[in-house]
């Protein structure tokens, strides 16, 4: 365990630590191996205790599901079902099989950022993910509370809602977990991106004014230090996709069934005029599906401008200018994508296509509705 | 690798020297297809002697030029007077489809369709509609791009000589198909006009034949168009194949087995026949781009078209076949066959062409990084054109929509069926509907 | 190169099991005693004969099976949708279209797969030869495992179907076995396919491991080379040392940088420093590591160095043919993936046609069964919704298993480029770079796809298409059938009550929220009378 991480990074740790999402000792605790074990022993209740709940829901007979309703009883149980795969997911990826990578993507990412000084730059550093993180979990508190004030609560509403909410809850900080790994990932980008900018000042600047001896040498070895980050790199975007490969599948589809089966009861319950707000809960799940959205494809985003500013560097030499088509080609080879296991690239047009198929789906069923409310049993 | 493929027999520099004079050494035509005919053809012969019928066909038609030939290995621009004939043929096609759409608008072409419902008969019209369209873009098209097709032409034969000039052989078209797709869209047409007569009753005018037969002759003429659009890829295709079975000659599959000395004198030739190749696969490239400007406004109207005219005849023959009332009229089925035949085998054989010519295109790259490159030299050739052809893929595209290749064929027909089952079921939906007004009357 | 090196066993060594039941069910006709000797396929008239025959059989069978059991069908048509018929009939005999296919390619290919085998081993020569071996004992156990779980499922869908659900007082119901021959022989054939890719991904493996342990033997040996007291932890020093600073300082980084670039030159020319890779991880990269014992290699005669640590890629001529050795290696298994892909070509594009249909079919019926329609009777698996998750489970995990496979063979030969560039980076050899570059370039048009007679890649972006195919169908066909149910409803209710006809024929039409909530009364009211 010999890498170091700053004070943030650690606190948000420990946190994914106690919901049994990160499955690994932190560097610096004691017995990381009874650590390891208990964490993982953690994560089993946990697991437990949501496939109870998740069991119950579906083999109740009380109200947890909408019983009147063929079709909304289908429709909670479907997302119950697609929770509790996503929690099965969540928590098998704890085990140690799958833990290797997570441990792999840390020691990678803390062997080679020394961590910034002070608590401000730290602050600095990881902003983009502390808001993300922040501002989620704020909004889905502020709606919950004004959900609870405001809604009069009847059976069905109170058993579903606090027994779906654990797994959203659950779920979002999952999602919020990959936005972190994304978000260490895309600042190692930036950092390549900008050191090699700065390479390119360098030569331009080399060229115009005073070269030396041995300059060329010094921008060759350089190149080939970025070479080696760049690779460095790529086993961290790597290993982020083999740690979370199926709960980043499972977390976004049951969100994306959630986000379709509730906008359909949203236009049904304001057509029906019934008196149930809860579709305001499904707030925060329309955002996290953008925010992960975009993390992932701001990482994706910076493999070809690292190619543009490769390809500005002057050269003159012929060993620079073979170190440098070395470069691109190892760019062209490791191609930093990512996809959950391999079904769909996760960038912004995968946001469009979610919307169309929702749209779909939505007008599919719409057309079910008045035949659906006839012939159910 | 393929072990029954057609290998070109490098023969070492000195004796490919020779060879240009006496062509005598060069094992071509194994079984194979490419390379059928004598190199020396006696001047005078046609050229694109495969599609001769179909080019006479299009020429007659005034979709092509009737270009004077040169010689052997060139054309030259029509003559005035033919020109004119194509001219006038032109115009003459344009005043029929307007008088067409005329009587189409007068009651006497009502008696046109064979009416089954209020619906089919709908369909028929946007279907008469489409072809015109099609056809009057089709000629349209032609008419704009005679230089092209004669520039696209001149380059094929260029080419042709270049080859054998250097290697002694002569390129076949191979181009047979042509003829017997020819000879199908010619039997249906006829039978579908057979079939239409037939059944119309009532006394029958010349307009009413007219209006007929100039549809079917508009059907059968883009169908030719698309045909002979397939004869050139195929025609590119092979050209194509050439230079890879040419490239092929030096991979690694071809080098086992043989001692030090053989390999050098076997790779000799190689910086030579390299640079013939890519200049040839450049040229070829350049050759399928103008190809794909000339047609792929005619392709993609007809693909429009021919989609339109599978799913509605599947959808009749459907309806026939499930008829509850036990009358299935044979005339519809088989007029329904005849389409859905005819449409089948041309949008497989433009994917076909399209999708190997493609292929062909672009294994020319992989062919090459399998070839084994000893010295710095060679690598150096080697990678040169690799680096070129990293991004590069080629495609037959639609007018810019879609690539045209085996997968258009698919979404083509998967969509056919998810157009069938909403339209099947909104019929069932239509007959009981009309089942239970019957009841309630009763 | 004739040599024999006896020491690489053939694959097909492994196949033993599989082979007998194979040519016993009649899914190969290649020759069993040629086999059991010499472990080759070769071709077999007789065996040809004896699969034809088979193949006849079976259809026999199963058209009597069909025959015999549109008995119910009858009253079916009679009640339900055209569409939901013609759709059955075209169901009941795509299994059958598929074992055909399976059968008859097998047939047209009886040649051609023992020349396939015949390649691999060659190529696992080859791999012998660059010291690269390739461990096949775990082929045998992939194939028993998954011939264990086929039977598993079979007789788990056959049996349970039959005691819960066919009426076994008549002595015809026996015929009901037959149902289950299709799919456990397109099974047995996708197995050959399946562990076949897995034996071509494992040699992408070994490849990639050797090019691996060439990085790591280097870090080793130039950590050694550096001779340093504290070598587990070389980096910490290193990169500290040469870390440039944060990228949001800027020129005045540059200056520093020239002002003082005595140091680098100085470094340049004398340490080694920073060629060491930062990180000493002595931990294979792979997913799944497989053990490619290694053979130890040649000495190497290099006066400098001790037997501990040598490394290959400090030789760039040397390496040079190995690297190209392996690279052709790639390609022919590249070659050898495709002939696979184009053997197997029909029969996977048939099970995807068959896979989509069933998914499709068996969730439909389900329904249906639920609303206490009645269903074609060879689809009776769908009144049970246990049974239908088997089945379901059964055919998308043959589905998905080929996709999932042939995704991760094009993934590990993928890898390779990315491990022949860790090793041109860690030798940093301007004579390696050349080399690395040149064969990179190749190996970027080494291509391994998969697909299904160029219809559409077998890939896992397929599954994003298909599974939205699935729900979109279902959807639709789901919705008319509710529409059709609900004409009919009006038709009987017409029938029966007379008055209140015309209100629900009404309420269908403008579904306005009143008369939707007096219609919801109604039908609730007169369901009963359905059953």
């Amino acid at each position: 365990m010999g890498y170091h991480i700053d004070r943030v990074l650690r606190l948000h740790l420990r946190f994914y630590q106690l919901l049994g999402l990160h499955g690994l000792p932190l560097p610096g605790d004691a017995h990381p191996s009874r650590k390891a074990w208990l964490l993982q022993f953690w994560a089993g209740c946990l697991l437990t205790g949501f496939s109870t709940i998740a069991f119950v829901c579906l083999t109740s007979d009380d109200d947890y599901l909408y019983h009147d309703d063929a079709f909304s009883c289908f429709n909670d149980g479907m997302k119950y079902g697609f929770a509790e795969m996503a929690v099965l997911s969540i928590y098998g990826e704890t085990l140690p099989g799958q833990r290797y990578h997570l441990a792999r993507f840390w020691q990678l990412y803390g062997a080679r950022t020394p961590p910034a000084g002070t608590l401000r730059q730290q602050l600095v550093q990881h902003r983009r993910y502390l808001i993300q993180l922040y501002g989620l979990v704020f909004l889905e508190l502020v709606l919950l509370c004004l959900f609870v004030s405001v809604q009069d609560i009847s059976h069905h509403i109170l058993l579903f809602w606090s027994t779906f909410q654990p797994f959203v809850f659950l779920v979002h900080l999952r999602n919020t977990q990959f936005l972190l790994h994304l978000e260490l990932l895309r600042q190692q980008l930036v950092q390549l991106e900008c050191e090699l900018g700065l390479l390119v000042e360098y030569s331009s600047f080399a060229s115009v004014a005073a070269s030396f001896a041995g300059f060329e040498d010094y921008l060759r070895r350089r190149v080939r230090e970025k070479q080696l980050m760049y690779e460095r790199i790529y086993e961290l975007c790597i290993s982020f996709s083999r740690a979370f490969s199926y709960s980043v599948l499972t977390v976004l589809l049951m969100i994306y069934i959630r986000i379709t089966v509730d906008c359909y009861f949203l236009y049904y319950t304001i057509y029906m005029s019934i008196d149930n707000i809860d579709y305001y809960m499904l707030m925060p799940a329309v955002m996290q599906i953008p925010a992960f959205l975009y993390a992932s494809q701001s990482c994706m985003q910076m493999v070809p401008r690292i190619a543009y500013q490769l390809h500005n560097i002057l050269t003159t030499s012929s060993a620079l200018s073979l170190q440098i088509q070395n470069f691109s080609l190892q760019i062209l080879h490791e191609p930093v994508r990512i996809d959950c296991l391999g079904i769909i690239v996760l960038d912004n047009h995968l946001l469009t296509r979610i919307a169309c198929a929702v749209c779909t789906y939505i007008i599919f069923t719409v057309q079910l509705m008045p035949k659906l409310s006839g012939s159910s049993i | 690798m393929s072990p029954n493929s057609w290998v070109i027999e490098m023969a070492a520099h000195k004796s490919r020297l020779q060879v240009r004079r006496s062509l005598s050494p060069h094992p071509h035509a194994l079984g194979s297809d490419a390379f059928v005919r004598s190199p020396h053809a006696p001047v005078g012969n046609p050229v694109f002697e495969d599609i001769g019928t179909i080019l006479s066909v299009l020429k007659a038609s005034g979709l092509l030029p009737i270009y004077e030939q040169v010689s052997s290995f060139e054309v030259g621009p029509p003559t005035r007077t033919n020109e004119f004939y194509s001219f006038f043929v032109r115009g003459v096609v344009h005043a029929l489809t307007i008088f067409n759409i005329y009587s189409l608008m007068t009651p006497n072409g009502a008696k046109l369709f064979i009416s089954l419902r209020e619906t089919d008969n709908v369909n028929q019209w946007i279907e008469l509609l489409l072809c015109i369209l099609t056809y009057t873009l089709t000629v349209f098209v032609c008419a704009r791009n005679t230089k092209c097709i004669i520039q696209i032409m001149n380059e094929i034969l260029k080419l042709d000589q270049e080859v054998l000039r250097q290697f002694g052989v002569a390129l076949s078209n191979n181009c047979n198909f042509s003829i017997k797709f020819l000879l199908l869209i010619a039997a249906c047409q006829a039978y579908i006009i057979f079939i239409r007569i037939h059944v119309l009753d009532g006394v029958i005018t010349p307009t009413t034949y007219i209006l007929i037969g100039f549809y079917a002759i508009q059907n059968g003429l883009t169908a030719t168009y698309i045909v002979f659009a397939s004869a050139l890829l195929r025609i590119v295709c092979i050209r194509f194949q050439f230079v890879n079975r040419l490239l092929n000659g030096y991979s690694y599959a071809q080098l086992l087995g043989k001692s030090r000395r053989q390999l050098q004198s076997h790779m000799e030739s190689f910086p030579e026949d390299s640079l013939f190749i890519y200049r040839t696969h450049n040229r070829l490239l350049r050759i399928y781009k103008s190809i794909n400007e000339c047609c792929s406004l005619i392709i993609v109207c007809f693909l429009g078209y021919s989609f339109y005219t599978v799913t509605t005849n599947w959808y009749n023959l459907f309806v026939q076949i499930t008829n509850n009332k036990g009358v299935i009229s044979s005339h519809i089925m088989q007029w329904c066959l005849a389409w859905l035949c005819l449409h089948t085998a041309l949008l497989t054989l433009l994917s076909r062409s399209c999708g190997a010519t493609t292929n062909e295109a672009n294994i020319t790259s992989q062919i090459l990084a399998r070839v084994y490159g000893k010295s710095k030299e060679f690598q150096n050739i080697i990678d040169k054109f690799l680096t070129k052809s990293i991004k590069q893929e080629v495609q037959f595209t639609a007018y810019g929509f879609f690539a045209i290749d085996n997968s258009t064929l698919f979404k083509i027909f998967s969509a056919v069926t998810t157009y069938l089952v909403i339209l099947i079921q909104f019929k069932q939906l239509e007959d009981s509907k009309l089942e239970e007004q019957l009841q309630e009357t009763n | 190169m004739s040599q024999v090196t006896p020491m690489v066993q053939p694959l097909l060594l492994q196949f033993q099991q599989l082979f007998f039941l194979s040519k016993v069910v009649g899914v190969l006709p290649q020759d069993l005693t040629k086999f059991r000797h010499k472990n080759v396929l070769e071709k077999s008239r007789n065996g040809m004969i004896y699969m034809l025959g088979m193949l006849a059989l079976y259809v026999g069978l199963y058209n009597l099976l069909i025959y015999s059991f549109s008995e119910e069908d009858r009253t079916l048509k009679a009640t339900q949708s055209t569409l939901t018929f013609v759709i059955g009939l075209f169901l009941t005999y795509i299994g059958l279209i598929m074992m055909a296919t399976d059968q008859v390619t097998a047939l047209f290919n009886q040649g051609k797969l023992g020349e396939l085998y015949e390649r691999i081993r060659v190529v696992d020569e080859r791999l012998y030869r660059e010291q690269c071996l390739v461990n096949n004992s775990c082929i045998a156990k992939r194939i028993r495992i998954m011939l264990v779980m086929t039977i598993i499922f079979e007789l788990f869908i056959l049996l349970t179907t039959y005691i819960e659900l066919v009426d076994y007082t008549q002595w015809l119901s026996l015929l009901w076995m037959v149902s289950a021959i299709p799919t456990f022989i397109n099974t047995l054939d996708k197995i050959w396919f399946a562990v076949s890719l897995f034996a071509l991904k494992e040699r992408f493996e070994a490849i990639n491991a050797t090019l691996e342990d060439l990085v790591t033997e280097h870090e080793k040996f130039q950590t050694w080379l550096t001779g340093d007291a504290d070598a587990p932890e070389p980096h910490t020093a290193d990169s500290s040392e040469t870390q440039p600073p944060q990228y949001d300082s800027n020129l005045e980084y540059l200056y520093k940088e020239l002002g003082g670039i005595d140091i680098g030159s100085l470094r340049g020319s004398g340490g080694k420093n920073n060629k060491v890779a930062p990180i000493a991880h002595s931990l294979n990269s792979f997913g799944e590591s497989i053990q490619t014992p290694r053979k130890p290699h040649q000495p190497n005669p290099n006066p400098m160095m001790n037997m501990a640590h040598e490394s290959e890629l400090s030789n760039a001529t040397k390496v040079e043919e190995k690297l190209n050795n392996l690279c052709q290696v790639h390609d022919e298994i590249c070659e050898i993936g495709k002939a696979m892909n184009g053997l197997w070509s029909y029969p996977i594009l048939s099970l995807m046609a068959y896979g989509f249909l069933i998914f499709t079919a068996q969730l439909y019926f389900l329904y249906c069964a639920t609303r206490a329609q009645s269903i074609p009777s060879l689809f009776r698996s769908a009144k049970n919704p246990f049974i239908t998750v088997i089945v379901l489970v059964y055919t998308s995990g043959k589905c998905i298993y080929l996709i999932y496979l042939s995704w991760k063979t094009s993934l590990a030969s993928k890898r390779t480029g990315i491990s022949l560039h860790k090793c041109g980076v860690v030798a940093d050899d301007n004579l390696l770079y050349e080399i690395v570059n040149h064969l990179s370039l190749k190996l970027l048009n080494h291509s391994v796809d998969f697909s299904a007679c160029g219809f559409f890649t077998l890939d896992m972006e397929t599954l994003y298409g298909v599974s939205g195919g699935i729900t979109s169908y279902l959807i639709i066909l789901i919705q008319f059938n509710l529409a059709a149910q609900q004409a009919k409803d009006a038709i009987q209710s017409f029938n029966s009550f007379n008055d209140t006809a015309g209100l629900v024929g009404a309420a269908t039409e403008f579904g306005n929220e009143s008369s939707t909530l007096y219609d919801l009364v109604t039908t609730t009211m007169m369901t009963p009378s359905n059953y």
